[in-house]
């Protein structure tokens, strides 16, 4: 337990290296390009000075490990606050968007993989496999434009932007607003949030899904010939009782590592589809962020989607232990 | 032993499968006759490739769709072939039920040996099972059948002692000669009639397999189970069953009694299969030159013209029927005719 | 023993590649959506090559006029113009010799890269292959838009500059790729038999592990080929790829976006050419691990 822990931090740590490196080693100085064509070299040498840029890299590394580890990312150029209080306060946004989408792409992906793959209805299965390559074709912008723009116009009250109904103010205790609208016992903005939901999050998921479905289809098919499902057959189990206790779960394991990158992934989706639902999460902020070139922004957010990563991981090797036996016994 | 033919618990009539495969349709058995009395223990011998599991599927009916059947497969003279999908699952595990032939891969290694058997001993007569139904009923239905006792007794008859320990492992954790005799008991517990094991053991080592063996006569014997036996060894079938079908290439190539047919084979292919066995004076092993033919392009008459150290001209065009001798054994080949 | 089902071909006649090939050609052809891929790469490709030949207004890739602002598709504009007034089926046509090549050139970079490494990781093993798995690793961590986006913006977005940052997300998939190839291919006992009797190492690399490592990197490549047009679409439409008046996909995509819901065609139409061209990649990458016989990762 603790050495994973460790090993979290170690992970993250090398990132960190790797992230500040890539951002201060790069040709091209931040400072200008932050200030654009028309700041004086003043300007830029002050803007330097105060982003302390102009002292050596080992010692910004330095100042930047020690506030981070007081909580401080360092000044953004876009918000005048400490980046960490901006990635904080729109993370919330993000994680309710990727979790929902996942959620929707993994038992979608799952449910219809395993259909797929039992069905003796060819037909169908290869109209599926054809849509699942489609939806992993697909440029989630596109998706995301050609949603918006039909929904907005066959339902114009429909809600096509932010997070919640403009006239909607829950107090914000989680900064999940589907969880804060339950909780301040807000049906009606409980749907809003919903509303804003389903559109962002369809378009997120399409690709996971399609990519989830193609594997666990594969793998049903692989399971399906396996000895032990004729066994079992063979002496009476109802064929009903097998496909979901017996071969679904052998067909998923195997795609838990899958699912896991799907979701780091997501969140690299966000950024687009935040960007065009104007949903105001890390995504749209990291997308804001590189536009105006905030240095320290941009280490933030790539940090901070690192430590999604290391997460996401975490909890997929966790789930594979209680799924497989042979995982979780044998290390004892 | 009864006699009569009243008494014949299984009867195959004219059995074909064949498949589509990319080189074209794989004609495998062709045609297959064999009845199987109540009470008999008999035993289907022949190399791998020639058909004797997919003909025990087919029995069971757990084929895959793209393998066709032809003919007739009568059991307490139902025709199973003609039967749906509902009304062969019924049939399955309570009245017809299979051993398999490698118990390390026969089993889910995602549950307890407990799960598995208790869902066989539970659920095996309720078709139309989802996740709600199951967790509702199952703890009901598993008080109801005491379904807990009947799995440790069982185990224990497949002497599995203490039952606990094996019910709570996972298959990864039991020996592979424990895992057979956890499939053995996963065949009987449904109190079948028939019971057809596909080359049990023969992934085991020498000595457990005879362990294996011993006791599946005991049961066999026990339970007074009718028991089609599928090996590709001569000695064992001669061991456990009272009659021998010797198979090959999707024909039965004879029938006789057990000690006759290993004692005085008639078919060449059998006389091939004898001299293959190992024997306790070490006297070598000689095997049988060629190979199983491509079922997509098989030979014209007999099937075992190109292997066979027989052979006449007529075997080449004409394919044997399976005919009687004098003695009441059955044999199919132009050296007899 | 070998892998893929191309390779079992040609040792079952006699290691004859040619006849292997036609083998191989003869099952793809039967798989329907291959083929229609392989069409539809065939037909992309000619288009790039004879871009300035084919598009009808071939200088509105650059050139402005602003009389015919947005005007919606009709018979002289197949896909309208543009906010510029520029000719949009030109412009995509013209997109099409810039998406096409650069996805080449990212995922020749990323092999460039991850390729060696992964070999030598594979080849050498212990520390050597420690660090750089670990490198790998943690370079994955971050998904490749983020670390993309971030690169692009950080070098100033251009056309060059986004391809060498996808391109420099994506090697450590290229080099875990090629290191478990090799892994597994160590592994195979019939490398321990020709080393027995007497196969140099070099001998068995040549003849054995390399057509088995390559024919699953085959399939990788070609669905590499579609998400790089991807990245490099989803870049352009952010504002942080190749950047106006390159007639990108993605760039032409994310000018038309503050044209929407009225001016839908400026999205739309580069956007459709960017699934075609991503599907044909997906679905010709199917066909190629379907007639070679390799599993499903």
């Amino acid at each position: 337990m603790v050495r994973k822990a460790l090993g979290i931090l170690l992970t993250l740590f090398a990132v960190s290296i790797i992230i500040f490196s890539l951002v201060r080693l790069i040709p091209g100085d931040p400072a200008a390009a932050a200030l654009g064509d028309q700041a004086s070299r003043e300007q830029i040498e002050q803007f330097r000075r105060e982003m302390g840029l102009d002292k050596p890299i080992p010692q910004q590394y330095l100042i930047f490990i020690s506030s981070l580890l007081r909580g401080k990312l360092g000044l953004s150029g876009i918000t005048f606050h400490d980046a960490m209080k901006d990635i904080l306060y729109y993370f919330p946004a993000t994680l309710e968007l990727t979790l929902v989408a996942m959620t929707l792409a993994f038992v979608l992906g799952v449910l219809i993989g395993v259909s797929a793959g039992l069905t003796e209805n060819k037909k169908l299965d290869g109209l599926l496999s054809f849509l699942s390559i489609g939806g992993l074709s697909l440029p989630t912008f596109l998706v995301a434009i050609t949603l918006q723009v039909i929904v907005g116009n066959l339902f114009p009250s429909f809600l096509i932007t932010g997070r919640i109904g403009s006239n909607f103010n829950i107090p914000r205790v989680t900064g999940l607003d589907l969880i804060d609208s339950l909780l301040a016992a807000n049906s009606a903005a409980f749907f809003s949030v919903l509303e804003c939901l389903i559109l962002p999050a369809s378009a997120l998921m399409l690709g996971p899904l399609a990519t989830i479905m193609r594997l666990v289809r594969a793998n049903t098919l692989r399971e399906k010939g396996k000895s032990y499902i004729a066994n079992l057959r063979a002496n009476g189990l109802p064929r009903s009782l097998l496909a979901w206790r017996y071969l679904l779960p052998n067909a998923v394991s195997p795609a838990l590592t899958l699912a896991g990158l799907q979701f780091a992934e997501l969140l690299g989706g966000s950024f687009v589809i935040e960007t065009i639902f104007v949903f105001p999460g890390v995504g749209w902020l990291g997308v804001q962020a590189m536009i105006a070139k905030d240095v320290n922004m941009i280490q933030g957010v790539a940090l901070m989607a690192a430590l999604y990563f290391v997460l996401t991981n975490t909890v997929v090797d966790f789930l594979h232990t209680r799924i497989d036996p042979r995982i979780r016994l044998k290390e004892q | 032993m009864q006699n009569g033919s009243n008494d014949a618990i299984l009867e195959i009539r004219n059995l074909h499968i064949y498949l589509n495969a990319y080189e074209g349709l794989a004609k495998i058995v062709d045609g297959v006759n064999c009845t199987v009395r109540k009470g008999e223990v008999v035993a289907i011998v022949g190399e791998s490739g020639c058909g004797k599991t997919l003909t025990a599927k087919a029995i069971m009916g757990i084929l895959p769709p793209q393998i066709k059947i032809e003919g007739s497969i009568r059991y307490k003279g139902m025709d199973l072939v003609a039967l749906t999908e509902k009304e062969r699952a019924k049939i399955r595990g309570s009245e017809i039920a299979m051993i398999p032939q490698d118990p390390m891969i026969s089993l889910d290694p995602l549950l307890t040996i407990e799960d598995q058997l208790t869902d066989l001993i539970c659920f095996k007569d309720m078709p139309q099972i989802n996740i709600f139904s199951y967790y509702a009923r199952r703890s009901r239905v598993e008080k109801q059948k005491g379904a807990r006792d009947i799995a440790a007794k069982i185990l224990e008859e497949v002497e599995l002692t203490p039952p606990d320990r094996v019910l709570r492992s996972y298959p990864f954790q039991i020996s592979g000669g424990m895992a057979q005799r956890v499939c053995i008991a996963m065949a009987l517990q449904g109190e079948p009639s028939l019971l057809i094991a596909d080359e049990p053991g023969t992934n085991l080592d020498v000595t457990t397999q005879k362990h294996m063996l011993d006791l599946l006569i005991a049961r066999i014997r026990a339970r007074h189970l009718t028991v089609i036996f599928i090996t590709h060894n001569l000695a064992v079938a001669r061991r456990i069953a009272q009659r021998i079908f010797v198979m090959y290439a999707g024909n039965i190539a004879e029938v006789s009694d057990a000690d006759k047919t290993f004692v005085d084979p008639l078919h060449p292919y059998t006389q091939g299969l004898k001299k293959a066995v190992p024997t306790l004076l070490g006297t070598p092993m000689i095997g049988i030159d060629g190979r199983v033919p491509a079922y997509t392009n098989p030979p014209h008459g007999c099937r075992f013209y190109p292997r066979c150290p027989q052979a006449m001209e007529v075997c080449k065009q004409k394919k044997p029927e399976l005919t009687k001798t004098k003695d009441g054994r059955m044999v199919a080949c132009h050296l007899y005719n | 023993m070998a892998k893929s089902r191309l390779i079992q071909e040609a040792r079952r006649k006699g290691d004859d590649w040619t006849e292997a090939m036609k083998y191989s050609l003869s099952l793809y052809r039967k798989d329907d959506l291959a083929v229609a891929g392989a069409v539809i790469l065939s037909c992309l490709f000619f288009i790039a090559i004879f871009a300035y030949q084919i598009a009808p207004y071939p200088q509105d890739a650059y050139v402005s006029h602003f009389q015919n602002r947005l005007l919606p598709p009709s018979q002289t504009h197949l896909f309208g113009t543009d906010e510029a007034g520029r000719d949009l089926l030109s412009r995509v046509i013209i997109g099409a010799r810039i998406s096409l090549p650069m996805a080449f050139v990212i995922v020749l970079t990323s092999m460039m890269f991850g390729m060696p490494l992964g070999l030598i990781a594979g080849m050498m093993s212990g520390k050597v292959e420690s660090v750089i798995m670990k490198l790998a690793d943690i370079w994955i961590a971050v998904p490749s838009l983020v670390f993309a986006l971030a690169v692009s913006a950080i070098l100033g977005p251009s056309l060059t500059n986004s391809v060498i940052a996808i391109a420099f997300s994506a090697w450590p998939w290229h080099a875990r790729f090629i290191r478990a190839e090799v892994w597994h291919i160590k592994q195979e006992t019939y490398m321990e038999a020709a080393e027995s009797i007497g196969a140099s190492k070099l001998y068995i690399a040549v003849k054995e592990a390399l057509p088995n490592a390559l024919t699953p990197y085959i399939v990788k490549i070609t669905t590499d080929l579609g998400y790089a047009i991807l990245l490099l679409a989803t870049l352009g439409f952010l504002g942080l790829g190749a950047q106006t008046p390159t007639p990108e996909w993605g760039t032409i995509a994310g000018e038309g976006r503050t044209f929407l819901p009225n001016s839908w065609w400026i999205s739309t139409m580069p956007g459709i050419f960017i699934f075609l061209s991503v599907f044909a990649f997906n679905v010709v990458g199917d066909g190629l691990r379907n007639v070679l016989g390799i599993e499903e990762i």
